[in-house]
């Protein structure tokens, strides 16, 4: 799991350096094509999985509870900072 | 918008091929995935890093601003590992796991699925869709009843990208900036905070 973080981080450095190459600025061209190779080959896994399939309403249920816990948890802790602190430095 | 139907189509499309097509799919392709994932991290990285206007964001804004994204990070996590409460076959850091995405489907779900097995990856993706969703269709009552920051906590880190003319509408030009650096940073800590809760 380390390469995950020294693939990200070795990206961020190569970007620092060539931050001044035009090119940089359009990366999304380059990246967007490798998250479509990814996302299809996500889709692959799934059609060849059975019992993905069969679980599907199962993964559906465990994805809203999860967000809705999430949102909830962050529109708490995003409305206590703004009701705080943040309001009075936009006035 | 016309991404988002692309990556759409092509995820209906993957998953044809593997109902469909199982015959001509060569045993295992995580292999081939797997250094496609690092290439699309270097490329992520690149972006982040070569971002020359970074440091002038970050200046031009107060920097009580930047509780922001921790409120969001702290929020979707405490959030997250309370509904594993509600999911007695998943466990805390499943579901923090899934929270992390903040909304970054495509990197989040592909993580998972590499770390943890397509079995979670598909709940990752499912629930980080419904996040960028949730924000587009409410940005406005959150913007209203929990504060002007509150859709951009929501959005996450499509709060710089998808989300953004959506927040704007919602909770004023003046906070386009504020926006823009907490996705940046809660983008930065997407593929951190995943593969964290995928090593438990």
């Amino acid at each position: 799991m380390i390469e995950v973080v020294i693939a990200l981080l070795a990206g961020v450095l190569t970007g620092f350096l060539l931050r001044k190459k035009p090119f940089i600025a359009h990366m999304h061209r380059f990246t967007f094509p490798i998250v479509l190779l990814l996302l299809g080959s996500i889709g692959i896994s799934i059609g060849l999985n059975d019992t993905l399939l069969e679980n599907f309403l199962t993964l559906s249920w465990d994805a809203l509870v999860i967000t809705v816990f999430a949102l909830a948890g962050t529109i708490l802790c995003s409305y206590l900072l703004w009701r705080f602190i943040l309001k009075k430095k936009i006035k | 918008m016309r991404d988002s139907i692309i990556v759409a189509l092509t995820l209906v499309l993957g998953i044809l091929l593997g109902i469909f097509g199982r015959a001509y799919i060569p045993g295992d392709i995580s292999v081939i995935t797997k250094y496609l994932l690092y290439l699309l991290l270097f490329c992520a990285g690149i972006s982040i890093g070569g971002d020359s206007e970074l440091i002038n964001k970050l200046r031009n804004t107060h920097p009580i601003f930047l509780l922001l994204p921790l409120a969001t990070i702290v929020g979707t996590l405490m959030g997250s590992a309370l509904s594993g409460v509600f999911l007695p076959h998943r466990t805390t850091t499943e579901c923090m796991a899934v929270g992390s995405g903040f909304a970054y489907y495509s990197l989040s779900s592909i993580l998972i699925s590499q770390l943890k097995g397509v079995d979670l990856g598909v709940v990752s993706l499912l629930s980080n869709v419904i996040r960028e969703v949730f924000v587009l269709l409410f940005a406005v009552p959150l913007a209203t009843y929990f504060g002007k920051t509150t859709p951009i906590s929501c959005a996450g880190a499509t709060s710089m990208d998808s989300t953004l003319p959506f927040i704007v509408k919602a909770s004023g030009s003046e906070f386009i900036v504020i926006a823009l650096v907490h996705g940046i940073l809660v983008d930065f800590s997407v593929p951190f905070l995943v593969t964290f809760f995928c090593s438990f």
